[in-house]
């Protein structure tokens, strides 16, 4: 199956930063908005998948990963993200998990 | 003639005689005031100068080993600030020295109360202590309190400062303390998260109301000789605990059953207590920096907050007699 890709280290930061723009530079908020959202309307729009590959990067926050794929599935819900987000991480495996339990999480906390 | 030579040299003796009495004076009633001060059991304490106070260093001087006996000095190293005193800080005596005292130490005199004639202070007698102390850079990060020889000689100690969470600056601090490759990704995320926490967390009211954002100091140390990076994040705001306070989260714990400050901030680090933001979504970053822990990649992980450390890398949370005004975390990793 085709996909688009999206490259965080290269394509938005070797350093991601914490949850909002305010705390700090490179937040997950910004990456959200600026990347992850259109690039994932895009990979839907086009019936293809979107892999977001985080490795090459200086490491990550929980509250950048929170805020990006947790955002995701406030914004778009969680059914479309499990069905086209896919996650690379092969410097930090638990990052997998991780991200999933954001994405789980933010449809349960959307539902309060 | 000469009985007025007689009367010259006697103005002179006399004039002698009443300056060594007033010497011997002087120095009887020191000497009474230092029996005074030790029957009353109060440290040994002498005014050097004008208003300048000297402190004696804890001899165990490490936030790890001796977390109660440095906590008590640096209440005391504010309050005599607060006084208006210039703080003579005294580590002759010294017998034990770790990086993170080093490092808290730092922190705490570049505060804007040290800024101006603050404090000043002396070397460990012990030669090992000194070369550490020393070879740490601490003088070069002090310069423009202490003037002493070694002033400019920044050392091996990395110490980086800010307001908001960088994670070009943790990377630059990782990188400048030589971190292996395994470890370089964990240290990172312990870094931003405590960053994104002092910018949340460390004000009263969580960097709202208009209340500027706490200072934090992340600090980085590879011997030349143990094989170990160390790194310390300190910040001097308000600490985990007491942030809980501001929102009533603590009551709400109580009737939990969560007496204790310990038991609360295990709580706290298993993720059982949310975020004082009240959002579901938040809340990951003290859980995730025990996660680190647990991974055990980074070795002893140790936290110091209010009245409590926690050794979160082996699940050890205790109560302290002193409370640390602020957050301090201390870890290790293999270069």
């Amino acid at each position: 199956m085709k996909q688009l890709t999206l490259v965080i280290a290269t394509e938005f930061s070797a350093t991601p930063g914490p949850r909002y723009e305010r705390q700090g530079p490179d937040s997950g908020e910004k990456f959200r908005e600026k990347l992850l959202l259109p690039k994932f309307d895009e990979a839907e729009k086009m019936g293809l998948t979107l892999l977001v590959d985080l490795d090459g990067t200086a490491g990550y926050a929980t509250s950048f990963l929170e805020e990006s794929f947790g955002g995701l599935a406030r914004a778009r819900g969680k059914d479309k993200v499990r069905a086209t987000l896919q996650i690379k991480s092969d410097e930090q495996p638990f990052l997998l998990d991780e991200v999933w339990s954001y994405v789980d999480e933010a449809e349960t906390a959307a539902k309060r | 003639m000469k009985r007025r030579w007689i009367a010259a040299k006697r103005l002179r003796y006399q004039k002698r005689r009443q300056a060594y009495e007033a010497a011997r004076r002087a120095e009887y009633l020191k000497w009474l005031r230092h029996k005074r001060r030790a029957a009353q059991g109060r440290p040994k304490e002498k005014l050097l100068a004008s208003g300048e106070r000297v402190l004696k260093g804890p001899v165990i001087f490490s936030m790890t080993r001796n977390p109660d006996g440095m906590n008590r000095f640096l209440e005391e190293l504010l309050r005599e600030r607060d006084r208006g005193h210039t703080v003579f800080v005294d580590l002759s005596e010294i017998k034990d020295l770790t990086f993170d005292a080093i490092a808290v130490l730092l922190a705490r005199i570049s505060e804007k109360r040290f800024r101006v004639g603050g404090v000043r202070g002396n070397e460990p007698s012990d030669p090992d202590l000194r070369e550490m102390l020393i070879a740490s850079g601490f003088y070069g990060h002090i310069q423009r309190s202490i003037g002493v020889d070694q002033a400019g000689q920044r050392g091996e100690m990395i110490r980086e400062g800010g307001l908001k969470a960088e994670g070009a600056v943790a990377r630059q601090l990782i990188q400048r303390a030589k971190c292996g490759p395994e470890s370089h990704l964990e240290v990172y995320r312990i870094l931003v998260d405590s960053m994104n926490n002092t910018f949340d967390h460390a004000t009263p009211s969580g960097g709202r109301l208009g209340q500027s954002p706490v200072r934090w100091w992340a600090s980085a140390y590879n011997s030349r000789t143990g094989g170990r990076g160390h790194f310390a994040f300190v910040d001097n705001g308000i600490g985990v605990l007491e942030s809980l306070n501001v929102r009533g989260v603590r009551l709400l714990a109580r009737s939990i059953g969560l007496h204790d400050d310990h038991s609360l901030l295990r709580a706290v680090f298993d993720g059982k207590i949310a975020s004082r933001t009240d959002l579901p979504n938040r809340g990951h970053g003290l859980p995730g920096i025990k996660g680190v822990a647990e991974r055990g990649v980074v070795k002893n992980v140790i936290v110091i907050t209010n009245g409590v450390v926690a050794d979160l890398s082996r699940g050890d949370y205790r109560k302290l007699a002193y409370p640390f005004g602020g957050t301090l975390l201390t870890w290790e990793v293999e270069s």
